[in-house]
């Protein structure tokens, strides 16, 4: 094996990785990698070397994530019973008043620099149901304009705007409790 | 335009601002409910803030980023 393919190959946990929090669906994710793997070891010449390796790789991923997700548009969007639960009943009383107001996070900042912390969002991110989680990473970390996932995934602009509404609302929840709860308080 | 909101139409507003721009109305709106309301001022802070995490989570995933240490 070449050394550019030697380099390539040991990028591929952390391509799966990526992929696997995308997508939420092993197979699709293993599709996109090898997809991409295949794209970069036929086109090394592409790969400039002004970049990381792995930023061009994850640039390339991207791409094939997309493709994956537009090849299973009707599983994808296949919405779970916890997809279509009406947050805002139980979070919000009838005369809309919060039924447990947000808590205070102590020091947020000091969180950010904690490696745990991404730990922790990284298992919230994954925690959301899946189709709330595959637009919201289409919406952060793909940086999809909002008309371009809705045709990617066939789905209404209201739709998504519910999921993304919903997403995050369990995301500050998830976050609240896994660290500012327990850890947080506990800083300086 | 609405001035009184209450706590749900508040957050809804604050997540919708994460998509769109919201309105001089709305944002007035928003502002004189945060005057007279921790839990939302607190909710408004926090979104910006998963915001900022997940762009640095994003930085350091994608490999320009250093990882904080562990």
């Amino acid at each position: 094996m070449s050394d550019f393919a030697q380099q390539v190959e040991t990028l591929r946990p952390q391509l799966m990785r990526f992929a696997r929090t995308q997508l939420r669906n092993d197979a699709w994710a293993e599709d996109a990698v090898s997809d991409t793997l295949l794209a970069a070891l036929e086109k090394p010449q592409s790969f400039a070397g002004q970049s990381q390796l792995k930023t061009w790789l994850v640039g390339i991923l991207k791409h094939k994530v997309v493709d994956q997700l537009r090849r299973h548009t009707r599983e994808a969007t296949l919405m779970s019973d916890d997809d279509s639960m009406d947050l805002d009943e139980l979070l919000f009383a009838a005369d809309g008043h919060w039924r447990e107001a947000p808590k205070e996070w102590a020091d947020p900042e000091h969180a950010l620099r904690e490696r745990q912390f991404f730990d922790v969002l990284e298992a919230c991110v994954q925690h959301l149901p899946g189709v709330q989680g595959r637009v919201f990473m289409m919406r952060e970390w793909l940086e999809l304009e909002t008309d371009e996932i809705c045709k990617e995934l066939a789905i209404t602009s209201t739709n998504l705007w519910v999921l993304l509404h919903r997403a995050r609302l369990r995301l500050r929840d998830c976050i609240q409790q896994g660290w500012f709860d327990t850890r947080g308080s506990l800083t300086p | 335009m609405k001035i009184n909101l209450n706590c749900r139409e508040a957050t809804r507003l604050v997540l919708e601002g994460e998509a769109r721009s919201l309105t001089l109305g709305e944002r007035l709106g928003l502002r004189s409910h945060w005057l007279i309301c921790t839990a939302c001022s607190r909710f408004v802070k926090q979104v910006k803030f998963m915001r900022g995490a997940m762009g640095r989570w994003k930085e350091y995933a994608e490999g320009d980023g250093t990882p904080p240490e562990r």
